[in-house]
C-alpha cells in the first residue's frame, strides 16, 4: 500500500507533471477570483490539450486546477461581496463586511488556512474512504437530491436576511426564472414571451454577475468611497492582519474539522454538491454558535465555515467519477472525458492495475491545496489594499470583468440584457434590504430539483417522501424553517434593534413596490401556468402559488409599517411613502451609471469589444470619475492589452461582430 | 489599325489565363491560412465532443492547405442551438461545420425549436451510432440472458426527454418484442441514466456505444450488475434491416430476440417504426455537416479529406484509445442518402411516432 502511494507521489512530483500541476493551480486560482469563470470553464478549455499528454501530466494540470477554483473565489467574494464561484456564496455574508471594516487581510489569512486544510482533509477521505463507500452513493437518488435542494433553500431563505419570508419568497422568485424556456420533460416551452432567445432558459453566469455585481458596482461608483470604510491608516498592516486570521482558523480549529466534514459528506453526493455546501457550513456555524449577534456583520466564523467546506468537496468528489463511474457534477462530467481520453476506465481498475495514479490523484489535491493557499497569501495581502482605493479606480475592471464574464459563457449580445437586467433588479433588491442569495441559489437548484422531482414521482409516485434519507432530510427542513422563526421573532422582541456600525440601511418603499411587482409576476406566472399539462405546470404552480402568498404578506406588512411610521412621524401614509425612498440623488445618480453600462453595449454593437470596453474605460475615467487624462488612458490601454492577450491569445473568442469594425 | 475587338481578344485570353490559373492554385491550396470551426451542439467530455475533437485533430491532415480546424462547443437543446447557429451562419467556404448527433426526429416531428432544415444542409461525412439496451440482473424475476427480458415483470426504462430518438429506440424496441415496461424520462445525459440504474431509479437502459464500452462494461457488465439484452445493431448488406456489430458480437439485435422468441421474422407497423427510425442513425448518428449552400468545391474537399482521414492510421489508433473501437465513417452521400430516407418515413410511421410522443407526455402526467 505505502509503496503505490509513494509510486503516486512520484507520478506527480516528477518532470513535466508538476510543472502542469503549478500550471494548473495558476490557472484554478484564477478562474475562481475572478466572477463568471469557474472550475467547469476551466475544466472545458483546458480538456482538449490533454490529448497530447501523459495520464499523470494531465490529471496533475486538471485536478491542480480543480482542487483549488475555490480557493481563488474568496478573493471576489470578500473584496467586492460578488462570489468568485457558486460555492462561495455565503462567504460574502461575513466576508465583505470584513472587508468594509478594513480586515479583508484577516478574512484572507483565515479562509486560505482553512481551505488549505479543508481541501487536504478531503484529499485524504478520498484515499480512504473509496473501498467503503460504495453503499452510501446508491442510497443517496433523485429524491434525495430533491429534498437537499429544498433544504438548501429554507437554509439561505432563512439565514441571509433579517425577514425569513423575503428570503423565501426570494428563493421562489429564483426558482421562477429558471422555470422560463424548455420545460425539464422537453414538451413544452414555458414563460418564454414568443422570444426565441429564451427557449434554452434564462443564462446562468449573466443573472448571477448581474445580481451581484451590477449592484456593488452602482454603489461604488455612485459614492465613490473606497470598499473599506475605515482609514487605511486606522488599522495595522495587512500582514499582521492575515496572522491574525491565521490564528482565527486555528483558534476554531472545531469548526474548521465539522465543516470540513460537512463538505467531504456533500462532495461526495453526485447531483447538487458545490453550490450549497457553502451554504450547509454556513448554517450550521450560526446554528451552532453561542453568541450569533456578529454573524452577517464581519463575523469571521461565517468566512471560515463556507471556506473549510468548500474545499473539502473536491476530493470526495472524485470517488464516486473515478470509482462508478458517475460524475456528480458538470466538472466531473468534463474530467470524465479526461479519462476517456487517457485511454482510462473508470471503476475498479483504477483501483487495482491503475491505484498508483488515483494515488497520484490525492497527491495532486494536497500538494495544489497547499501551493493554492500559499500563494493566495502571498499576493492577497497587496490586493486587499484595493479595497483601500477610491471605488471609482476599480469600477473600471469591474465593467470590463464582469462583461467579458458574462459574454463568454454564450458569445450572444441578449447576454448582456440579461446582465443588465438583473443588475436592475438586484440594485433595487438590495436598496430594498431583500436578501439577494437565496434568489441565486434558486436560479442554479431550480432545474437540477424540479428534473429529480419529475424523476423520482415517475420512478416512484409520491412513495418517494417515505425513503429514510428523504424523510430525514425533510425533518432537517422543518427543523431549520422552526428555529429560524423563532431567531427572527426573538430578535424582534429586543428593546433596542441591534444594528451593526456597517449593516446597510434600507429603503421601505422600494422593497413595497418590489413586493408589488413581485405579486404581479408571480401572479401572471400562476394564470399562465393553467394551460400546461400537469407534469409541466406542477413546479410553477408550486412556486407561484407560495410566492403570491409570501408577497402579499409582505406588502401588507410593509403599508402597515408605513402607516405606523407615518402617524408617529406626523404625517400621513403618503408622507412616508415618499420619505422611505431614501437617498433619491444616489438613485438617480445609480441610474446614471447603469446609462453608462448600457453605453457598452451600445458601443460594442458598434466596434466589438475590443475597442468599446477600454474606450468606455477611457471615458468613464476621465468624465464620471474626473481623474486625469494619464489616469484615464493608462488604465483604458491595460484593459486593451487584457483583453487581447486573455481574449484574442490565450482563450481565442469570438468577438460581436459588429458594425462598424 | 489594331481593331479594339482584338485587343479586347487579347485581354480576355490574358485575363482568362490569370483566372483559371488562380482556380488552380486555389484547388492546391484551398484551406491554406484557413480555420475551420466544428461547432459540437454538446458539453465537452462527453461521446460528441470526444469524437468531434478526434476528428478535428486528424482531418486537417488531409484538406489542402492544412487549415486549422478548431472545435467549440455550443451546447442545448439536444444540439438543435448549435444547428441553428451553423445553418444561419451565412458563411458559404466551408469554414463552419456542424458535428454531432443530427436533429433527423426534431425535424421528423416538427419542433418548433429547429429552424432550419436538416435535408439543405451539405453531408460531409456520418458515423454510427450503435446502442446497446441492457437491464439490471437483478429485476424481477432475473434477466440473466437477453432471452430473460421476455419474462420481465417490472422493467423501468429510462429515458433523456420526450422527443429524443433514444427514448423513442428504446420503447418501441420493447414494445416490438411485446415485453411491458414503466418508462421514466428527463435524465441529464448517460453518466445520470447509468446513476439511475445503479441506484435503482431504473432497471433499464439504452446507451451509445462509447460510453458502454468506456465505462459500463468495466464497471457494470462485468461485475454482473447489469445484463445487455438487445442492440440496435449496424445496417445490414440489403440495407432493409440490422446486423450484430462486430465490437459487440454477443448481444442480438431485436429482430434476433424477436425470431428466437416467436419463430418468425418481425414485420407490421411497429416494426416498420423501429426500422425507419433506427436506421439513418445505424450509419449517420453523427456526422460533419455544412450550411446550406456552400461553394461545391469546399463541400467537395472536405468530404474526399473526411474519407482520407478514416483511413489514417494515426486517427485510427487514437480512436481506439478514446473511445475502444475503430468508428467507421460513412461517405457524405451515403449519410445523406440514410438521413433523407428517415426524413422522408412514411406519414402512418410519422403519425405513430407522434402518438407515442403524446402517450409518453400523458404518462407523465399524474
Amino acid at each position: 500500500m505505502w509503496d503505490v502511494a509513494l509510486q503516486g507521489l512520484l507520478l506527480v512530483v516528477q518532470w513535466p507533471a508538476f510543472g502542469y500541476l503549478v500550471f494548473g493551480v495558476l490557472v484554478g486560482l484564477y478562474v475562481g477570483a475572478v466572477p463568471g469563470l469557474g472550475g467547469i470553464v476551466a475544466m472545458s478549455i483546458l480538456l482538449p490539450f490533454t490529448f497530447d499528454m501523459e495520464a499523470p501530466s494531465a490529471f496533475a494540470m486538471l485536478l491542480g486546477m480543480y482542487a483549488v477554483t475555490c480557493t481563488g473565489d474568496t478573493l471576489s467574494s470578500v473584496l467586492l461581496g460578488v462570489p468568485g464561484t457558486a460555492a462561495s456564496q455565503a462567504t460574502i455574508l461575513d466576508g465583505y463586511p470584513l472587508a468594509q471594516k478594513g480586515e479583508a487581510a484577516r478574512a484572507f489569512g483565515a479562509a486560505y488556512t482553512v481551505s488549505a486544510i479543508g481541501g487536504v482533509l478531503g484529499a485524504l477521505v478520498l484515499a480512504l474512504s473509496i473501498p467503503v463507500i460504495r453503499p452510501l452513493i446508491l442510497a443517496f437518488a433523485q429524491p434525495e437530491f430533491f429534498m437537499l435542494g429544498v433544504l438548501g433553500l429554507t437554509m439561505v431563505g432563512s439565514l441571509s436576511g433579517n425577514s425569513v419570508s423575503k428570503g423565501l419568497i426570494a428563493a421562489m422568485f429564483g426558482l421562477l426564472i429558471a422555470q422560463i424556456g424548455s420545460s425539464v420533460q422537453g414538451g413544452t416551452s414555458r414563460y418564454d414571451f414568443g422570444l426565441t432567445y429564451l427557449l434554452d432558459g434564462m443564462p446562468l453566469v449573466p443573472v448571477v454577475l448581474g445580481f451581484f455585481a451590477i449592484p456593488e458596482l452602482i454603489g461604488l461608483a455612485v459614492r465613490n468611497e473606497s470598499i473599506a470604510k475605515v482609514e487605511y491608516k486606522s488599522r495595522i498592516g495587512g500582514r499582521g492582519l492575515m496572522v491574525e486570521g491565521i490564528r482565527d482558523a486555528f483558534r476554531h480549529w472545531w469548526l474548521v474539522l465539522r465543516c470540513a466534514v460537512i463538505g467531504m459528506y456533500v462532495g461526495l453526493l453526485p447531483g447538487i454538491g458545490g453550490s450549497i455546501v457553502d451554504w450547509l457550513a454556513y448554517g450550521h456555524a450560526v446554528q451552532s454558535a453561542k453568541d450569533k449577534s456578529q454573524f452577517g456583520k464581519g463575523d469571521i466564523r461565517g468566512v471560515i465555515a463556507p471556506e473549510a467546506a468548500n474545499n473539502a468537496t473536491r476530493g470526495p468528489a472524485l470517488i464516486p467519477t473515478a470509482a462508478f463511474g458517475i460524475p456528480g457534477t458538470a466538472s466531473m462530467a468534463v474530467l470524465l472525458g479526461a479519462f476517456l481520453i487517457q485511454g482510462l476506465t473508470p471503476g475498479p481498475e483504477m483501483l487495482k492495475s491503475k491505484l498508483d495514479l488515483t494515488f497520484s490523484f490525492v497527491w495532486t489535491l494536497v500538494i495544489a491545496n497547499i501551493l493554492g493557499a500559499g500563494l493566495m497569501m502571498l499576493w492577497s495581502n497587496q490586493l486587499a489594499r484595493a479595497t483601500f482605493l477610491r471605488g471609482n479606480l476599480i469600477v473600471p475592471s469591474i465593467i470590463l470583468f464582469v462583461f467579458m464574464g458574462s459574454w463568454m459563457s454564450g458569445r450572444h449580445i441578449g447576454d448582456w440584457y440579461v446582465l443588465l437586467l438583473f443588475g436592475f433588479i438586484g440594485y433595487v433588491m438590495k436598496s430594498g434590504g431583500w436578501p439577494r442569495p437565496p434568489f441565486v441559489l434558486g436560479f442554479i437548484l431550480g432545474p437540477i430539483m424540479e428534473n429529480a422531482l419529475d424523476i423520482s414521482i415517475q420512478a416512484f409516485g409520491w412513495e418517494w417522501l417515505l425513503r429514510p434519507i428523504a424523510l430525514t432530510l425533510l425533518v432537517m427542513v422543518v427543523a431549520t424553517l422552526l428555529f429560524a422563526m423563532l431567531g427572527v421573532h426573538r430578535r424582534r422582541r429586543l428593546p433596542v434593534k441591534p444594528s451593526g456600525n456597517f449593516e446597510e440601511s434600507f429603503d421601505p418603499s422600494l422593497s413595497l413596490l418590489l413586493g408589488i411587482v413581485l405579486f404581479a409576476v408571480f401572479a401572471y406566472g400562476f394564470v399562465h401556468a393553467q394551460h400546461w399539462s400537469l407534469a409541466t405546470a406542477m413546479f410553477p404552480l408550486a412556486t407561484t402559488g407560495p410566492g403570491i402568498l409570501l408577497a402579499l404578506a409582505i406588502v401588507l406588512s410593509e403599508i402597515r409599517d408605513m402607516k405606523r411610521g407615518g402617524m408617529s412621524a406626523g404625517g400621513g401614509f403618503g408622507a412616508a411613502f415618499m420619505a422611505g425612498f431614501g437617498d433619491r440623488t444616489s438613485h438617480q445618480r445609480g441610474i446614471y451609471v447603469l446609462l453608462w453600462l448600457v453605453g457598452v453595449i451600445v458601443c460594442t454593437v458598434l466596434f466589438s469589444q475590443l475597442i468599446a470596453i477600454p474606450l468606455i474605460m477611457l471615458l468613464y475615467l476621465r468624465f464620471w470619475a474626473h481623474e486625469g487624462w494619464a489616469i484615464a488612458i493608462g488604465q483604458a490601454l491595460v484593459g486593451l492589452a487584457f483583453l487581447y492577450l486573455m481574449f484574442e491569445i490565450a482563450i481565442p473568442t469570438a468577438w460581436y461582430d459588429a458594425v462598424l469594425f | 489599325m489594331i481593331s479594339y475587338g482584338r485587343i479586347l481578344m487579347c485581354g480576355v485570353v490574358a485575363a482568362s489565363g490569370v483566372i483559371s490559373f488562380a482556380t488552380s492554385a486555389i484547388s492546391d491550396e484551398y484551406f491554406k491560412d484557413k480555420t475551420i470551426t466544428f461547432y459540437v451542439g454538446y458539453s465537452p467530455g462527453g461521446g460528441s465532443d470526444l469524437t468531434g475533437r478526434l476528428v478535428a485533430r486528424h482531418l486537417n491532415n488531409h484538406l489542402p492547405g492544412k487549415p486549422t480546424i478548431i472545435v467549440k462547443n455550443m451546447p442545448g437543446a439536444g444540439g438543435v442551438i448549435a444547428f441553428n447557429y451553423v445553418g444561419k451562419s451565412g458563411k458559404r467556404d466551408g469554414s463552419i461545420a456542424y458535428w454531432g448527433s443530427g436533429p433527423v426526429i426534431q425535424q421528423l416531428l416538427d419542433d418548433p425549436a429547429l429552424q432550419v432544415d436538416l435535408s439543405k444542409f451539405e453531408m460531409i461525412a456520418g458515423t454510427p451510432g450503435n446502442q446497446v439496451f441492457y437491464v439490471r440482473s437483478d429485476a424481477a424475476p432475473g434477466i440473466k440472458q437477453p432471452m430473460d427480458i421476455f419474462a420481465a415483470e417490472e422493467l423501468s426504462a429510462g429515458g433523456f426527454q420526450l422527443r429524443s430518438n433514444k427514448d423513442l429506440a428504446e420503447r418501441l424496441g420493447l414494445q416490438v418484442l411485446g415485453v411491458k415496461f414503466k418508462y421514466v424520462t428527463g435524465f441529464k445525459g448517460n453518466s445520470q441514466a447509468r446513476a439511475g440504474v445503479q441506484q435503482g431509479l431504473i432497471n433499464g437502459f439504452l446507451e451509445g456505444l462509447p460510453s458502454y464500452l468506456g465505462v459500463t462494461v468495466p464497471t457494470m457488465v462485468e461485475t454482473g450488475m447489469v445484463t445487455p439484452v438487445y442492440q440496435l445493431g449496424v445496417p445490414n448488406e440489403a440495407g432493409d434491416g440490422q446486423d450484430r456489430d462486430e465490437v459487440v458480437p454477443d448481444v442480438p439485435t431485436v429482430s434476433e430476440l424477436y425470431e428466437k422468441k416467436f419463430g418468425k421474422k418481425p414485420s407490421g407497423k411497429l416494426w416498420e417504426a423501429y426500422l425507419s427510425l433506427t436506421a439513418p442513425y445505424s450509419i449517420s448518428q453523427r456526422f460533419l455537416a455544412v450550411p446550406p449552400g456552400t461553394s461545391k468545391e469546399a463541400v467537395d474537399l472536405l468530404r474526399a479529406g473526411m474519407l482520407e482521414t478514416a483511413k489514417d492510421p494515426a486517427f485510427q489508433k487514437e480512436m481506439v484509445k478514446v473511445i475502444k473501437y475503430k468508428l467507421p465513417v460513412y461517405s457524405g452521400q451515403r449519410a445523406a442518402k440514410a438521413i433523407e430516407q428517415g426524413l422522408n418515413s412514411s406519414p402512418e410511421v410519422k403519425a405513430y411516432l407522434k402518438q407515442l410522443v403524446a402517450e409518453g407526455k400523458k404518462q407523465s402526467v399524474r
